[in-house]
């Protein structure tokens, strides 16, 4: 993110690769023998002798590997990134063993470092990197992110206008009409409450609310911008959700970089794309440092670390059909404007919700358009609204109803938390 | 009188140079070495693969070739074990001491099968019963009422032949291996619909793919004919990534699958985890 001052970008040319190289070398162990595989777990025999030998291609030569070298690491990586992707996708994430996911970050490591030593454009080479950080798991002190901010900074500055490509926006037959929140309906909105006032008024009760001030100070509010993320994390891959909501079957999640993320889904808007529930303060550390965690999180049971926050990040027309998590959750409005309709889970059976194991936290009807003919009993929910504006953080208690539609271009900061 | 017809072998995909880190020779197509008698069966896994010529069995790996002890007439291997069953019984050993031939070791299982009748029994992984797995526990009973002819092995899916020539698939269902138009899993056999009225031959499966021969005319459905023969037309569906459906993807730049004739139904084709071997029968 830092290039030299003024001009395109960084300086190409032999010096500035060699120069690059001796960075991205000084990354890892300075000898062969202290890059120790330590994987947490078992795999197959055939891994290990690859590992090496893609270890044996990086330090054998002197400095820095030559062409046939780097070819056959490139190869290495991609054998390794196959072979533990397969492991990866055999049944459900949570039982894949933490081995295997390390392996697919050394394979990531590997592809990455060959690009480099080839001399290659780095593009390539930081989406590897964000494969390995958003796949893998961390490998020799977590160098995947060491690797990719030294390569990031490296890249050409991302454009500061809107896309080349067609800029020109859909235009919309009818666009919906901003929802009208009625009074009685309408959360109740607080101004910077005392801890004790929060947990014992709604916290503790359950009870939704609008909270107001407590994000005037996070610097997101003056920095970020659609631009700001394209320059600041454009290169790098996020996965996106495709398709108007993850109920339609034809809902899929494709990875994609930020610019190519904001190009076809916010600029563009042929059809909705949404940067959803990503953790992407942890795969772009620097992010976080434009946002604070919620006072009020100190009011409950686990430790910050434990606190999952995720970034939103979409066009106008973005829509989470009405479901319920697990855990409390403060929602910060970044930019843009989202609806927001919510039901206690005391009307839950009222709400229908799905009998497939993996939605069944999610509600069958369409909240703006319910079928009372299919859903009789839902006309018996009650429900609360608002429209969240930029500066206000939403506190959804666990379990709690939840649908979202945007607005607006919108960007909001998930913290979930117990 | 004719000498008969000497079986060869083609196979496309990953080679088990690569397996151990070397340059390969290109996703194929390319011929498995033989002596005179040509190689019988292949029995594929990653990093090896298991050829049975006219000496008995033979593990091969990158720049590797070990006899088996005689004895032993069908392998199913994987890359943490090798199954092997001989008249009276079904043993597995690890991968290493397979690859070392150093079957004298004590085995990580055995099963003891009842003398062989009459008929020759249907081959691995079948076995009286159910059939083996080339990890543990190494054996599972069939799901009842399914009369199978023929079953083979993906990683997370199992095929049958049954009797009639029609196909089941059950198992993990999210590549589209089981070919029953979704990509669900199923946890019993369930017919394949989408081959119904044509009768199989051959099932064959790799790591996330399937494959059939069939023995009648062309049938176009929601798989993919690769290669047509006299005999019979080979289709293959599922999982592309290493070229192992000899169609054009990541790994290949424009080659496509010859038309070969794939010879006599049995065995005419055979999927390993990244490729795909396929017998022609030369004069």
């Amino acid at each position: 993110m830092a290039a030299p001052g003024g001009g395109e970008g960084p300086a190409a040319g032999p010096a500035a690769d060699g120069a690059l190289w001796a960075e991205v070398r000084a990354l890892l162990p300075g000898a062969e023998e202290g890059l120790t595989f330590a994987l947490s777990g078992e795999v197959e025999d055939c891994i290990l002798p690859l590992l090496r030998r893609a270890r044996g291609l990086l330090y054998g030569e002197a400095g820095r590997p030559g062409a046939a070298a780097a070819a056959a690491l490139r190869r290495l990586g991609d054998v390794l990134r196959d072979y533990s992707w397969e492991k990866l996708n055999a049944g459900p994430w949570r039982e894949v063993g933490k081995a295997w996911r390390q392996v697919y970050a050394y394979g990531c490591l590997f592809g990455a470092l060959a690009e480099v030593a080839a001399g290659r454009p780095l593009a390539p080479a930081v989406r590897l990197c964000d494969m390995g950080l958003l796949m893998g798991a961390s490998v020799l002190d977590d160098v995947l992110a060491r690797l990719v901010r030294v390569l990031q900074g490296r890249l050409p500055r991302g454009k500061r206008r809107a896309a080349a490509e067609g800029s020109a926006k859909r235009v919309r037959i009818d666009p919906p009409p901003v929802p009208v929140v009625q009074p009685e309906d309408e959360l109740p909105h607080l101004r910077c409450p005392s801890l004790e006032h929060f947990r014992d008024n709604y916290l503790i009760p359950q009870k939704p609310v609008v909270l107001e001030g407590i994000m005037d100070h996070w610097q997101c509010m003056k920095k970020w911008s659609v631009d700001y993320f394209r320059q600041v994390a454009g290169c790098r891959t996020v996965p996106v959700e495709l398709g108007t909501r993850y109920t339609d079957e034809e809902w899929s999640q494709k990875l994609m970089t930020v610019s190519d993320f904001i190009n076809q889904y916010i600029v563009n808007e042929n059809s909705v794309g949404y940067l959803a529930q990503h953790q992407l303060f942890d795969q772009i550390p620097e992010l976080k440092e434009d946002i604070s965690i919620p006072d009020y999180c100190c009011l409950g049971e686990g430790e910050e670390d434990d606190i999952t926050i995720n970034a939103w990040f979409g066009p106008e027309g973005t829509i989470s059909p009405l479901h319920q998590d697990p855990q409390q959750n403060f929602l910060a409005q970044v930019f843009g404007r989202k609806y927001i309709r919510l039901c206690s889970p005391q009307d839950s059976e009222n709400l229908y919700p799905h009998e497939s194991q993996i939605l069944h936290n999610t509600s069958q009807v369409d909240v703006e358009d319910p079928d009372l003919v299919k859903f009789p009993n839902f006309r018996k929910a009650t429900f609360q609204s608002c429209i969240l504006m930029p500066g206000q953080v939403l506190f959804i208690p666990v379990k709690y109803w939840h649908y979202v539609r945007s607005l607006d271009i919108s960007f909001s900061v998930s913290f979930w938390w117990s | 009188a004719m000498a008969a017809p000497r079986r060869a072998w083609l196979v496309f995909g990953f080679s088990t140079e690569e397996a151990a880190g070397e340059l390969g020779p290109g996703p194929g197509p390319r011929r498995l070495e033989s002596g005179p008698e040509g190689i019988r069966r292949v029995w594929p896994a990653w990093s090896y693969v298991v050829v049975e010529t006219g000496a008995g069995l033979e593990v091969r790996s990158a720049g590797l070739r070990r006899r088996l002890p005689p004895g032993w007439t069908e392998a199913l291997p994987s890359e943490t074990h090798l199954v092997l069953r001989g008249p009276a019984v079904a043993r597995a050993w690890p991968r290493a001491a397979a690859l070392r031939g150093e079957l004298r070791e004590a085995a990580a299982w055995s099963r003891a099968l009842p003398p062989l009748g009459p008929r020759r029994p249907p081959p691995l992984p079948l076995l009286p019963g159910g059939f083996a797995t080339p990890r543990p526990p190494f054996f599972a009973a069939l799901p009842g009422g399914v009369r199978a002819r023929r079953l083979a092995l993906g990683q997370e899916h199992v095929l049958v032949l049954g009797a009639a020539g029609e196909a089941y698939a059950w198992g993990g269902g999210r590549h589209g291996q089981l070919g029953h138009g979704t990509l669900e899993s199923e946890l019993q056999p369930r017919l394949v619909e989408a081959l119904a009225g044509v009768p199989m031959q051959v099932v064959a499966a790799g790591g996330w793919h399937s494959a059939s021969v069939s023995g009648e005319g062309p049938c176009w459905v929601q798989v993919v004919r690769v290669a047509s023969g006299k005999t019979g037309d080979l289709y293959v569906w599922g999982w592309n990534e290493s070229g192992q459906l000899a169609l054009p993807s990541k790994a290949l730049a424009e080659e496509r699958a010859q038309d070969e004739d794939p010879g006599a139904g049995e065995g005419a084709v055979v999927c390993g985890p990244w490729t795909t071997y396929i017998c022609v029968l030369e004069p």
